[in-house]
């Protein structure tokens, strides 16, 4: 546009046109240009009060957590010490302790770590994975897509929550790597769905034909044309499913098939609700953790909601 | 539990004795007297003490007003419901049983059978033969009266090539010609021998003191004349076992919703005195919500507190506690060998890491039971010192030192040993400076098992012994005995409990020919203790010769604990809560206690205030 418009203005003046188009230029880019997904995201949250409270209160938590569980001796925590059997929140014991004499605030904050790094890994690793197969299988189509979305399919009618305890249960040391590993191999697939059907309708796009018709490198197409097209999808439904992964490390430890007893977890501390009398009596025992899954939940989803927004045009607030 | 068969085989035995069983000579008459707590109550032992927290019996006077008794069944799954004593192999059914069965046979201050019952047992040691008398009017529920044919029928039915249950032990191969029943060679047992409609003469091969508590005979007769046109396959089953079973007791079987509830009304051939309840309802409670059906009045009888909630429950007003010792032991085990199933015997190893009687000793010093019992269990367990139970209070020697905890001189016996740190680590290396990493094998169950067994480990690691937790991580029950059982070369000390039957006889438990000597312990000395328990020795004049028997359970018992192939770690406290309107109920094991004679003071039952 500003070229032809040049070319317009040129037989006029010559001094004229070279101020026009000096200023013109920089009015018109500023019109033209789109914006940024990170500005986009900064006004979002300029106008959503309530998601700009979340995120900060999300940085707290994980500021506390990671810090306090890393001055925290997990074996000085997890001791054992019977004569503080079921102390109700003191000064030497700012949450009180459980059964064991084994303080809660401690196994909040090991478990609180726990549970946000395993949510935090197989969130990472499931999204690369995802991202990559759907992208694949998007840009290509075809019987490449047939093959991976059958698998992908088979994966989605297997009973996954069964699988994975019976996996706990079978394998005989297992630890956080091994929970992510399971977890990891079922939950790529709901990532893959959703980036293939976007890389699906992207790849026809003509920007992506130009690319193809000039030779350029498949692989150079899907990561540097296409992925950045929908990386705003990837990132808000990255944060969405991780709250889902913190819960599902959660309420396997709640049904006893998490990680081992010794090592502390949210699940282990809500399923303390589960013992008679708990419930009404010994408030200290199940609250904290369930507040805290409450609020880490609620917070990341309105951070969640907040990103969704910023990546479609048609629900923006700002 | 599948494979922990003879507890539950033996726990049969002991819940029909039990119940059938409760002694005068120790009630407290006075009801303001048996009020929680105010009187101690002590289990009397030639040597020693238990002080009960609770008193084993109470009895209040008043007019009884019919009604129906609720009693709780606290499983937290539902009961198979098969009502035939030599085909039900819970002892969830063994309860559900207890108002049909009454007291068909009583027992004495041992545990041992004495007369009393509906059917008293006459022993001749010199003629090998023990001999049933029934009660001449005990009659079926449907009017056929009971005769010896009906006890031939149990004996036939355990014998029975088709049976597939757990009686037919080495305790009925004792009985002549039941062998040639069994094989297809008789059709009678030849050993059986009816000498007329109410009495029934049983020799056996060997008389040994087992018999006197029950060994090879049945503690209870089934209907052969409503059972026997149903094949032994089937019987399981049948309507007959599951729905509309007879009975000789004091009450009858009215109505079951199975794996739910039972209800019984009043037996009405019943022979003895009138039943003072118009209904009996058992029902199944989960563990977890008892101490809220107790407050609300919805059970009258909880038989078996759970000992995690004591604090729910000890103070509630509206119920009176009673409690005795179990029969009972936990125990720490130590593996030292492995079963031969060629020879079918125990084939002790050198070379196990436990091997070490001074290790053994070290840990069984390190382990701070007394804590466990008093902190854990609220003081509903007491600290064991040996591998008897005190339910047995006659052969269970109290004067045994045991072990207790003591952890400097576990640190003293792993020096002298050899057990000493060499590479700075903080854990002690083997006598020849090899690492010593110990496996301990643990089962779930409740909330306290996780806690308990990392208490033990950290006791152990307390005096630098380096145990952890096989596979890091509890082991759900049945998968444990399996492991046990098999022999699982990974275990080095594992953590469990058996349930002893009326007869003390520990040598199912600890013989050499014993699969249930998960320890594969076996040594001369003890082949020479158990001999000297099961020995005819035993018999003096007229009956048990109780000074020797208490002897040779004592050395026995002396025995395992300077050896140690395990160590006892607690006996439990049975604790059983009734509404304050049910007029009597009795824990001890000799009493006059009936079904019939339970009442119900008010027609509501008390709400806790």
């Amino acid at each position: 546009m500003s070229k032809n418009e040049v070319n317009v203005q040129t037989g006029n003046s010559k001094v004229n046109v070279k101020i026009v188009t000096s200023e013109d230029e920089k009015a018109l880019k500023a019109l033209s240009e789109v914006p940024s997904f990170h500005e986009v995201l900064k006004k979002e949250f300029k106008v959503d009060k309530l998601a700009t409270v979340c995120l900060i209160i999300l940085i707290i938590i994980f500021a506390a957590v990671m810090i306090g569980s890393f001055i925290l001796n997990q074996d000085e925590v997890m001791k054992i010490s019977l004569r503080n059997k079921f102390k109700p929140p003191s000064k030497e014991f700012i949450l009180g302790t459980d059964i064991g004499g084994r303080s809660i605030i401690g196994q909040l904050l090991i478990g609180g770590r726990n549970s946000i790094l395993i949510g935090f890994a197989v969130t990472i690793l499931t999204t690369i994975i995802g991202t990559i197969v759907g992208l694949i299988v998007g840009y290509y189509g075809g019987k490449v897509d047939n093959i991976i979305m059958r698998i992908c399919d088979f994966i989605t009618v297997l009973p996954t929550t069964l699988l994975i305890i019976t996996f706990v249960v079978v394998i005989p040391n297992y630890n956080m790597g091994h929970f992510i590993f399971i977890m990891t191999i079922f939950y790529w697939v709901g990532m893959t769905r959703l980036v293939r059907s976007k890389a699906l309708s992207e790849s026809r796009r003509d920007y992506v034909n130009a690319s193809k018709v000039m030779g350029t490198n498949d692989f150079k197409i899907m990561f540097n044309g296409i992925l950045p097209n929908i990386s705003s999808i990837i990132i808000c439904d990255l944060i969405l499913s991780f709250a889902g992964n913190i819960g599902i490390e959660t309420g396997l430890t709640f049904l006893g098939f998490g990680l081992p007893p010794s090592t502390p977890s949210l699940g282990t501390l809500v399923g303390y609700a589960r013992t008679p009398g708990a419930m009404s009596d010994k408030l200290w025992l199940w609250l904290p953790a369930s507040l805290f899954i409450l609020v880490m939940m609620l917070c990341i989803n309105y951070v969640g909601q907040a990103v969704k927004r910023a990546s479609d045009a048609k629900q923006r607030l700002g | 539990m599948k494979k922990s068969w003879k507890i539950i085989v033996q726990l049969l035995l002991v819940t029909s004795l039990l119940m059938a069983s409760c002694g005068k000579k120790q009630s407290t008459e006075d009801p303001n007297k048996s009020k929680k707590g105010e009187e101690k109550q002590k289990i009397l032992d030639a040597s020693g003490t238990i002080e009960l927290p609770y008193p084993l019996c109470v009895k209040k006077d008043g007019k009884t007003v019919g009604g129906t008794l609720n009693i709780a069944e606290p499983s937290s799954t539902p009961f198979e419901g098969i009502f035939n004593s030599f085909l039900q192999e819970t002892t969830t059914d063994q309860d559900l049983c207890q108002p049909m069965w009454g007291v068909f046979m009583k027992s004495g201050p041992n545990n041992e059978i004495v007369d009393g019952g509906y059917c008293n047992v006459k022993f001749d040691k010199d003629a090998k033969t023990a001999t049933y008398e029934l009660n001449k009017k005990l009659t079926w529920s449907d009017g056929v009266p009971v005769t010896s044919d009906d006890l031939i029928f149990v004996y036939n039915c355990i014998a029975n090539k088709d049976y597939t249950g757990v009686r037919y032990d080495s305790d009925y191969q004792n009985v002549v010609g039941i062998e040639e029943y069994h094989d297809g060679k008789a059709n009678t047992i030849s050993g059986l021998k009816k000498i007329d409609d109410k009495t029934l003469q049983v020799t056996f091969k060997e008389f040994y003191p087992g018999i006197l508590w029950g060994a090879g005979l049945t503690y209870n007769v089934e209907p052969e004349h409503y059972l026997k046109d149903v094949p032994l396959k089937d019987m399981e089953s049948s309507d007959k076992v599951r729905l509309k079973p007879l009975s000789c007791g004091p009450f009858v079987v009215s109505n079951i919703v199975p794996g739910e509830s039972v209800e019984y009304v009043p037996n009405p051939h019943w022979f003895g005195e009138k039943p003072k309840l118009d209904k009996i309802v058992y029902k199944r409670a989960n563990p977890d919500i008892i101490v809220e059906a107790l407050k609300s009045g919805e059970f009258d009888v909880v038989d078996g507190l759970p000992a995690d909630h004591y604090n729910e429950y000890k103070d509630l007003s509206n119920i009176t506690l009673l409690s005795n010792v179990e029969r009972t032991v936990d125990y720490i085990g130590f593996k030292l060998g492995k079963w031969d199933t060629k020879t079918g015997q125990v084939v002790m190893d050198p070379n196990m890491k436990m091997s070490d009687v001074k290790l053994r000793e070290a840990i069984a010093y390190a382990a701070n039971t007394k804590e466990v019992s008093t902190q854990f269990y609220n003081g509903l367990r007491i600290p064991a010192n040996t591998l008897l139970d005190p339910g047995h209070s006659t052969f269970w020697d109290a004067k045994q030192e045991g072990y207790k905890y003591n952890p400097e001189k576990a640190k003293k016996i792993l020096d002298e040993a050899g057990y000493v740190d060499k590479d700075g680590d903080g854990m002690r290396e083997d006598p020849k400076g090899n690492k010593l990493k110990i496996n301990f094998l643990a089962r779930t169950g409740g909330d306290i098992a996780e806690p308990l067994a990392q208490f033990y480990i950290q006791c152990w690691r307390g005096v630098g012994l380096d145990v952890g937790l096989q596979n890091g991580r509890l082991i759900e029950s049945n998968a444990f005995y399996d492991m046990i059982e098999a022999d699982d070369p990974g275990i080095d000390i594992f953590m469990a409990g058996w349930g002893m039957g009326s007869n003390p006889d520990p040598s199912g438990l600890y013989g050499r020919k014993a699969q249930f000597n998960f320890e594969r312990y076996a040594s001369e000395a003890n082949d020479k203790y158990l001999k000297a328990i099961a020995s005819e020795d035993a018999f003096g004049k007229d009956g048990i010769d109780n000074d020797y028997l208490v002897k040779a359970y004592k050395d026995w018992q002396a025995n395992m604990v300077k050896d140690v192939p395990a160590f006892p770690t607690d006996y439990r406290l049975h604790v059983t809560g009734i509404n304050n309107r049910v007029n009597y109920w009795d824990l001890n094991t000799v009493s006059d206690w009936g079904w019939e004679k339970v009442g119900l003071l008010l027609d509501t039952p008390e709400k806790a205030k």
